[in-house]
């Protein structure tokens, strides 16, 4: 079989380096499946660990009535929102801490103890600040993305050559003409980059602030299923967050692609 | 070099960074005063005089410092167990080339489930006590480190590898005196990176199920209505995150300082 698709593939380097790895990554997941109905249906109650099968059978049942497709469009809604105030935000604040050396200077000290306390323990006084409805999970993500961005943007600008910088200055370039043709084109790629983190991490956050103040979403889904012994339905909410981060990630990779390719080339 | 001279240095090295750091941090102050006082109900939006006095008067009574020890137990336990194992994984799936496209497909996919998805299913299967939330931080270790650790072994360059093979190293002599030592760097960037994440992760368990822990602290003064409580439970998460952070990145420097220079 292996040289039928071999053959069939053409040369023998696309066979080492794409069918082969595909290959085995299917039949890895095939056995581990396997293995998981197996020793769910021979070992465990479902309430430990239901069979895939069983977490199948949930994933048809409510998408079927709705209730699924609620939550991820709650969660889903959450982060988008949050996330584009977030990048436009992180770009804004991060370019003139980069830009404007002042700024930076005196934003730094903040900037880095603040890093160091995650978004999630924001929520308190978030909820306390601005209540329990959709503002202060969006603002949480909003907060959680800004700063990826902006660390991110700050970073691109700093790892601009000095040199090119020089260039542009001796070949007559004013500041503003600096800023679009010099400095814009190389952080452009830092950005997209922080805007990739943010994204990945706005899944952890919104998970964290749905369990812990929400009606609808995959976290609240994922926490109120464990109070009535539904552990299927946290698998199928875990699993449903994985594959929405997998999506959005490989969108976001495929988008870069696709139109920010010439600022990853140099 | 004269003592004058010392001295001088010193003291602009201490003017500079009182400037660098104290004047920020005093703005800052200055400003979050302002801004709870625009606010106007220091029970919702304290004033940093007040936070700061919450502060004090819980590191006096001994509270803070044992929350803080209980949420720094599960981290340094999980963090341990994790970085372990990830590096172990890691540095299996760097070497070998089966186990890495076996394993692939379930890295690639789980990474994507942040720790926090697991807290339910942990506690159905580790119940509520201690052991849920050290596996939890274990698992968000493993993968930071894991990845970081294949980075590093694919990085090694083969000319090295080459060179050790010339001069007639067994295999094991090329994992252990080649590979091992130059992988060591990523092994531990690896670990910073998750040690900001396992914060992450042991805060929102605390918030969810637990009796003790700075999350803790955090969500329950939230029911009580104290965000004085609140903003000082996450000035001493920042403080240790900022601690846990410089430490190891300082311990990277003096492990593996000779690597840093070759590039």
């Amino acid at each position: 079989m292996a040289v039928a698709v071999a053959e069939a593939v053409g040369n023998s380097d696309t066979w080492r380096l794409r069918a082969r790895p595909f290959l085995v990554s299917c039949a890895s997941l095939a056995a581990g499946m396997i293995v998981w109905e197996v020793s769910a249906r021979l070992y465990f109650t479902p309430l430990r660990l239901p069979p895939v099968s069983q977490i199948w059978a949930r994933a048809v049942e409510t998408a079927a009535n709705g209730t699924l497709e609620l939550h991820i469009a709650s969660s889903m809604f959450r982060i988008v929102a949050g996330f584009c105030v977030g990048s436009a935000l992180g770009i804004l604040v991060g370019l003139a801490m980069g830009v404007v050396g002042t700024v930076q200077r005196f934003l730094d000290p903040i900037v880095n103890f603040l890093r160091f306390i995650p978004p999630i323990a924001w929520i308190s006084p978030f909820l306390i600040w601005f209540g329990i409805g959709e503002l202060s999970k969006v603002l949480l993500i909003t907060y959680t993305v800004t700063f990826m961005v902006m660390l991110n943007t700050i970073a691109g600008i700093l790892a601009i050559h000095r040199n090119k910088l020089r260039v542009a200055r001796c070949l007559g370039a004013n500041r503003l003409q600096v800023f679009r043709f010099v400095i814009m084109p190389s952080v452009v790629g830092y950005i997209l980059t922080g805007m990739r983190i943010g994204m990945g991490n706005a899944f952890t956050t919104i998970v964290t602030a749905e369990m812990i103040a929400a009606q609808a979403g995959l976290g609240f889904l994922i926490l109120v299923s464990k109070n009535f012994g539904g552990t299927d339905l946290i698998f199928l909410g875990m699993i449903t967050l994985g594959i929405l981060g997998l999506l959005t990630d490989r969108l976001f990779v495929w988008a870069i692609d696709r139109w920010a390719r010439r600022f990853y080339l140099h | 070099m004269t003592r004058g001279f010392v001295l001088t240095r010193l003291v602009h090295v201490a003017a500079r960074s009182a400037l660098t750091y104290a004047l920020p941090i005093g703005v800052f102050i200055v400003l979050w005063q302002v801004w709870s006082d625009v606010y106007g109900v220091p029970q919702l939006f304290p004033p940093p005089s007040t936070t700061f006095r919450t502060l004090l008067s819980m590191l006096a009574d001994g509270s803070l410092v044992r929350d803080a020890a209980a949420s720094m137990a599960r981290i340094g336990t999980g963090f341990v167990i994790g970085s372990v194992i990830g590096a172990f994984l890691g540095l299996l799936m760097g070497s070998s080339r089966i186990v890495r496209e076996v394993l692939d497909p379930y890295v690639n996919f789980l990474r994507f489930i942040s720790g926090v998805a697991w807290i339910s299913i942990f506690i159905v299967w580790f119940g509520i006590g201690e052991a849920s939330k050290v596996v939890l931080i274990v698992y968000t270790t493993v993968f930071t480190v894991l990845l970081n650790t294949v980075a590093g072994v694919v990085a090694v360059s083969p000319n090295k590898l080459r060179a050790a093979r010339c001069l007639g190293a067994s295999r094991r002599q090329l994992f252990f005196l080649v590979t091992l030592p130059a992988t060591g760097r990523f092994i531990l960037t690896g670990m910073r990176l998750s040690m900001a994440n396992s914060f992450l992760v042991i805060v929102a368990a605390e918030m969810v199920q637990a009796d003790s822990g700075i999350g803790f602290v955090i969500i329950a003064a939230r029911l009580f209505l104290a965000p004085d409580v609140i903003f000082s439970g996450m000035i001493v998460l920042g403080l240790l995150g900022l601690l846990s952070d410089r430490l190891l990145t300082i311990g990277s420097w003096l492990c593996f300082r000779r690597y840093y220079l070759q590039n």
